[in-house]
């Protein structure tokens, strides 16, 4: 095997050493970010497992019981099917309340804009 | 050329290489054949850590999805007590975990005196104290990860729930009762480390956790909260020694309230006693009294003894059943079967009863589940006690059918007054309507069972006229709900102490149902010697027209008519 031959195979497994050297840092890094990115998650479960149980408490029949009937509202007392009023309206009749309706323009007016400025649109 | 010129030098440097060479190949001969084995378990347990993977315990919720308990993520503090040993600022140490933790300093310390790599310092810690601990990174202290079991509603419904020890185990209720189904199953993991003990990403022979199913009660949070503050209120008012309430709807057996007092706060379960802890609307007997003419006048109307305007003579409040005189609240003369019920007379009740005979009040009482459990999903009922007619004695007669020398339980009252309000049908209680799995596939349901028919829909309807003429001008004017028809009936009870009725010593009893017409829902409420007051007309009978009044007014308002985005299309 002549010394160039033997350079070259030399180089190319070199390479390749390095090659695989650099995926299994790459791996090992990853994985490490991996690691943090878990461990924050976990920090977010658990800052979420902490809320949780305040919101339940807060919310809990005990708690709300306790606080509106036993302390100063006294008079507080469930109240009877025929003093409650039920507003029943559809989604799109809420909307229609909400929502000022458009006013309606041929397009073609607004083609040569004759009728009111034109104004950027935002993204929505 | 330098091999010529310097031959012994490249002989020695030859020789050097060779010896290295040798050795080397030698040495690696040797690791590889003969010490691989010890090797290869060593960086084994240098690089992998096995892990057991906590199943998150299913949840126990009332019937509108509301949690009553549920399992979070918690940190325990340990310490590694030989590292701490060698440190010089161990008294520091445990001066600030004292502070943060509120423990007894001499108490730390004795924990890490112990000659161990693990010691807990405190288990299942909140999320300030972990964070508080954790800012002070001190040296040899650490976390492990586990999860909790909390209770939001702390003292409502614990009887029934129970509570779970720091290992997630059940320890007792529902929590107990209902284990296999809650704790789910643990998965374990081995996880790559690096030479730091870093964690990696990959993880080796994965088994996932099973998560624990979750419970769904037929409790519903509002009404049990409105049983117990009204409960709550007539223990203290009347310095109970114990009381009970529960709350069904008839219709279907399904327990809508249950609770008693004393009880306990889930959350400080470990501080609880024995006493707190018992579901005495389960296991407690007790004479019932006059609630039990319920039974003997059921009888008697379904066996055409008697009906309604039948006038029966009270003898003035004196009659005498074999060597036993019985005794009226109040003189009574010439009255009718309703106003016997009515106004509770004893001697009223007793002269029906013996024109029925002793087996058909006998056989009416078991058919009402007397003397037998109800078959509730809850462990350790008590069946209470009625005697056999072998066994009755002369008196027994003047006695059975007006709740004497029978002992009940609340739950069995409850199961009587659901069947007169249930057009006779008796409704087997239940407090779990089923168990799902995390995807919410139905696991195990429970639908409401029938269990027996006690009497006619007929005499149903006719029990329920005299049992609202008790609310509405008998000894239950209390029970009565406004702009309700109620029904239902009251009964003090002498206790027995020191083997002889007590004149000091009563059970109160009230069991009634609401509306008449179309009863929703049913209620027992008993009190255990209440006083100075002890008449179940004051002491629990307002009871009942506070908690069915408010309860069916929250179900009215539940009930909303469907709007458009309700219906289809």
């Amino acid at each position: 095997m002549s010394l160039k031959v033997y350079f070259k195979i030399a180089s190319f497994v070199t390479i390749m050493c390095l090659l695989y050297i650099h995926m299994q840092m790459k791996i090992f890094e990853l994985s490490y970010n991996g690691k943090d990115k878990e461990k924050i998650i976990h920090e977010l479960n658990d800052s979420n497992g902490a809320l949780s149980h305040q919101i339940l408490t807060l919310k809990s029949a005990n708690n709300l019981g306790n606080q509106l009937l036993d302390h100063d509202n006294n008079n507080l007392q469930f109240m009877d099917k025929e003093r409650v009023m039920t507003v029943s309206a559809s989604a799109g009749g809420m909307q229609r309340l909400v929502k000022p309706q458009a006013k309606i323009v041929n397009p073609i007016w607004n083609l040569f804009s004759f009728l009111g400025a034109q104004e950027a649109k935002a993204w929505e | 050329m330098f091999l010529r010129k310097y031959p012994l030098r490249f002989a020695v440097v030859s020789i050097f290489l060779f010896v290295g060479f040798a050795y080397s190949v030698g040495f690696l001969i040797f690791i590889q054949i003969f010490r691989s084995d010890f090797l290869s378990a060593l960086a084994q347990r240098q690089h992998e850590h096995s892990i057991v993977l906590e199943p998150r315990r299913g949840t126990i919720y009332d019937r509108n999805m509301r949690a009553l308990a549920i399992n979070l993520p918690v940190y325990s503090v340990y310490a590694n007590a030989r590292a701490m040993r060698q440190q010089r600022d161990e008294d520091q140490v445990v001066e600030k975990l004292s502070g943060i933790l509120k423990m007894d300093p001499k108490l730390i310390r004795d924990k890490l005196d112990k000659d161990k790599y693990f010691v807990w310092i405190q288990r299942k810690v909140t999320q300030e104290v972990y964070l508080q601990i954790k800012d002070l990174n001190l040296p040899g202290i650490g976390f492990i990860k586990e999860s909790k079991r909390f209770y939001p509603n702390q003292t409502l419904a614990s009887h029934l729930i129970g509570f779970a020890g720091l290992d997630n185990n059940g320890l007792d209720g529902l929590e107990r009762d209902y284990d296999k189904y809650l704790k789910g199953q643990p998965g374990h993991a081995i996880i790559l480390r690096d030479a730091r003990s870093r964690e990696l990403m990959f993880d080796k022979g994965y088994v996932a956790p099973v998560d624990g199913f979750s419970v769904v009660l037929t409790i519903d949070e509002t009404i049990q909260f409105i049983a117990e503050r009204a409960l709550d209120k007539m223990y203290k008012k009347y310095n109970c020694k114990g009381a009970s309430i529960i709350v069904m709807d008839p219709r279907t057996g399904e327990i809508l309230a249950f609770a008693n007092r004393p009880t306990y706060n889930l959350e400080e379960a470990s501080k609880s006693t024995p006493e707190s802890r018992t579901d005495r609307a389960i296991v407690f007997t007790f004479e019932p009294g006059s609630v039990f003419k319920i039974v003997t006048a059921s009888a008697a109307l379904q066996e055409r003894v008697v009906n309604e305007n039948s006038i029966i003579n009270c003898e003035h409040g004196a009659y005498r059943v074999a060597n036993h005189v019985l005794h009226d609240h109040e003189p009574l003369g010439n009255i009718t079967f309703k106003q016997v019920i009515e106004q509770s007379s004893n001697i009223g009740t007793t002269k029906v009863a013996q024109r029925l005979g002793p087996q058909r009040v006998y056989n009416y009482a078991h058919h009402f589940r007397f003397g037998i459990k109800t078959g509730i999903d809850l462990p350790g009922e008590a069946s209470g006690i009625l005697k056999p007619v072998s066994r009755w004695s002369k008196t027994s007669i003047g006695a059975i059918p007006i709740g004497q020398e029978v002992t009940v339980t609340p739950i069995q009252l409850m199961g009587a007054i659901s069947a007169i309000a249930n057009d006779g049908i008796y409704m087997r209680p239940f407090v779990v309507k089923y168990i799902k799995d995390a995807q919410g596939q139905v696991i195990l349901g429970h639908s409401p069972q029938i269990l027996d028919k006690v009497i006619s829909k007929l005499t149903s309807r006719r029990m329920k006229g005299i049992l609202k003429g008790v609310v509405d001008e008998g000894t239950g004017t209390k029970a009565a709900i406004p702009g309700i028809p109620a029904a239902g009936k009251t009964g003090t009870a002498q206790k027995v102490v020191g083997g002889t009725y007590s004149h000091s010593h009563f059970f109160a009893t009230f069991a009634g149902f609401a509306p008449v017409d179309n009863p929703r829902l049913a209620c027992v409420v008993v009190a255990d010697d209440p006083h100075p007051a002890y008449y179940a007309a004051t002491v629990t009978a307002p009871v009942f027209s506070e908690v069915v009044g408010d309860a069916l007014k929250y179900l009215n308002t539940q009930q909303q008519p469907a709007t458009d985005e309700d219906s289809p299309g």
